[in-house]
């Protein structure tokens, strides 16, 4: 008991004769709360659009592949006749009630 | 980035296609603008000009003889070859350390057996690895570092099995893996000051896909305590055990210890305490 | 050349934080829909409240302290928003916003982890054969 105290005392652990809870794993345990805000990455990382936005000028233009083919894609729907329907300008009318 | 916009000014259109930000491919294009003609009329102009020759050009004989000087190279014979190049004071073609990168690398013999620092190497593929634990030993060697290794440790292969289609329930599956290999250089009886130029070396000159783990080990004589005592404060840290220990143990300096000490003096929670029991809480609330 | 860098690193630096939540936070980069957002802003609020939460935790959690202080704790410990917890938080597809079957290792739903491990966008991963 005695050497047990003393051992404590020397290499600084803690003396917890009666083993009470004390929660120090709680103090003791590494602060996790940076990964965790970091999963999805910096939020400031910038996309295509603003990359180009940001570099275009008079002088050049600057073409995103991917986004070129999305529009050319939807002129040819287009001119299928494949394309979206256009937007309704008056509110559809109410139906009648239910009989 | 800023370079290839530069060169690219006079030359006109510039695709830059990136995907997920990561990796980006640039490639420039010729730009055209096309005219408004009649498409009619140009085709007839083209048939009028394949009508105009009819027969097959020429070629006059001064450019032709000049064409076939090429075939004399193939029946060429060297008669004498030129002697190999040798450097003065070396008796080699090549100097003694450029030669030396065909043969394994070369290390310093370990006379003490002091670990100073081990060397963890980790690469999904093997080629990288391997050339550069060559590199470091190289640099090591001429570092004057001996050093040991590069010690094969085990490979970690991780697995993954995934539906092959996006339906849950399908039955068919994919497997994929991925193993990572590491290698181990070990450095001995060296000033820990020279491992920081091997580091900073090696870093500089890194191999793409290749981490690095360095863990160094120090030394201290047993008679610390006269060392210390030329040291500020020295012999007071070493004398008050408690307060050195105090010190070191992190726990008192956690920020969540800091924040419950605040939280204990809070409104909130004193209002349900004697200002005697204040003090007691206060002084045993981290002893835990 | 410079003044169209600087006025290209002023754009870049750019980004809103959104007002849509309790406390503004700024979007990921990366795919965003309705329950990444949502994910987001409780990452990062349990970030910005993990000290506290310990702290009340550890309050409460010690058997050396008055009961009464460890009451108390417990009960603002409850009080804080859910927001604020550790266990709300969910692995999210980071490329496609699916919240199941994700592999942690990639943050990515099995799905978007099997298209860009044979396109080779995850470095090492082969097919597996044995």
């Amino acid at each position: 008991m005695e050497l047990n105290k003393l051992q404590c005392q020397i290499f600084k652990t803690t003396y917890n004769p009666q083993q009470l809870r004390t929660g120090s794993k709680i103090l003791r345990a590494p602060l996790k709360g940076q990964t965790l805000a970091n999963y999805y990455g910096p939020s400031d990382f910038p996309t295509v659009s603003k990359l180009i936005n940001a570099w275009e000028t008079e002088e050049f233009r600057i073409v995103d592949e991917d986004e070129e083919y999305r529009l050319e894609r939807v002129e040819d729907l287009k001119r299928r006749g494949k394309g979206a329907p256009k937007k309704k300008r008056e509110a559809p009318k109410a139906k009648g009630k239910k009989k | 980035m800023l370079k290839q916009f530069a060169h690219s000014r006079s030359t006109g259109l510039l695709t830059l296609a990136c995907k997920r930000g990561f990796s980006n491919s640039i490639t420039r294009l010729n730009f055209n603008p096309l005219e408004n003609k009649d498409l009619n009329d140009e085709i007839e102009k083209l048939a009028s000009l394949r009508l105009s020759h009819t027969s097959i050009p020429q070629l006059d004989s001064e450019k032709e003889t000049k064409y076939n000087l090429i075939n004399t190279f193939y029946d060429y014979e060297p008669k004498t070859l030129t002697d190999e190049a040798i450097l003065p004071g070396t008796g080699r073609p090549l100097p003694i350390n450029t030669e030396l990168n065909y043969y394994a690398p070369l290390k310093h013999e370990v006379k003490y057996g002091h670990l100073k620092a081990e060397l963890n190497f980790k690469c999904f593929d093997h080629q990288n690895l391997e050339f550069f634990t060559d590199f470091t030993l190289r640099v090591a060697y001429y570092l004057g570092l001996p050093a040991t290794g590069p010690t094969p440790l085990p490979n970690r292969t991780e697995r993954w099995t995934v539906n092959r289609a996006p339906f849950v329930h399908a039955k068919s599956k994919e497997n994929f893996e991925r193993t990572t290999h590491s290698r181990l250089i070990r450095l001995w009886d060296c000033n820990p000051e020279v491992v920081d130029i091997l580091l900073s070396f090696i870093k500089k000159n890194s191999v793409w896909g290749v981490g690095v783990k360095c863990h160094m080990y120090v030394q201290e004589p047993l008679n610390i305590s006269e060392s210390m005592k030329s040291i500020d404060k020295g012999v007071s840290a070493l004398t008050e055990l408690t307060s050195t220990v105090e010190s070191l143990s992190k726990e008192r300096q956690s920020e969540v210890a800091q924040r419950v000490l605040e939280l204990l003096d809070d409104p909130m929670f004193t209002r349900h305490m004697t200002a005697d029991q204040i003090k007691d809480v206060k002084a045993n609330a981290l002893k835990g | 050349m410079s003044q169209i860098a600087e006025h290209a690193i002023s754009a870049l630096k750019r980004s809103k934080p959104m007002k849509r939540f309790a406390h503004p936070v700024l979007a990921p980069s990366t795919f965003i829909n309705t329950r990444i957002l949502r994910d987001n802003f409780k990452r990062q609020m349990a970030a910005q409240n993990e000290v506290t939460s310990r702290a009340l935790k550890f309050i409460a959690r010690n058997s050396a302290l008055p009961q009464r202080i460890r009451l108390e704790a417990q009960v603002q410990l409850t009080s804080m928003p859910h927001y604020t917890r550790m266990t709300q938080l969910k692995g999210r597809c980071v490329d496609s916003g699916r919240g199941r079957g994700i592999n942690r290792d990639f943050r990515l739903c099995r799905y978007q982890f099997r298209l860009q491990a044979l396109a080779g966008l995850l470095p090492g991963v082969k097919k597996g054969v044995w």
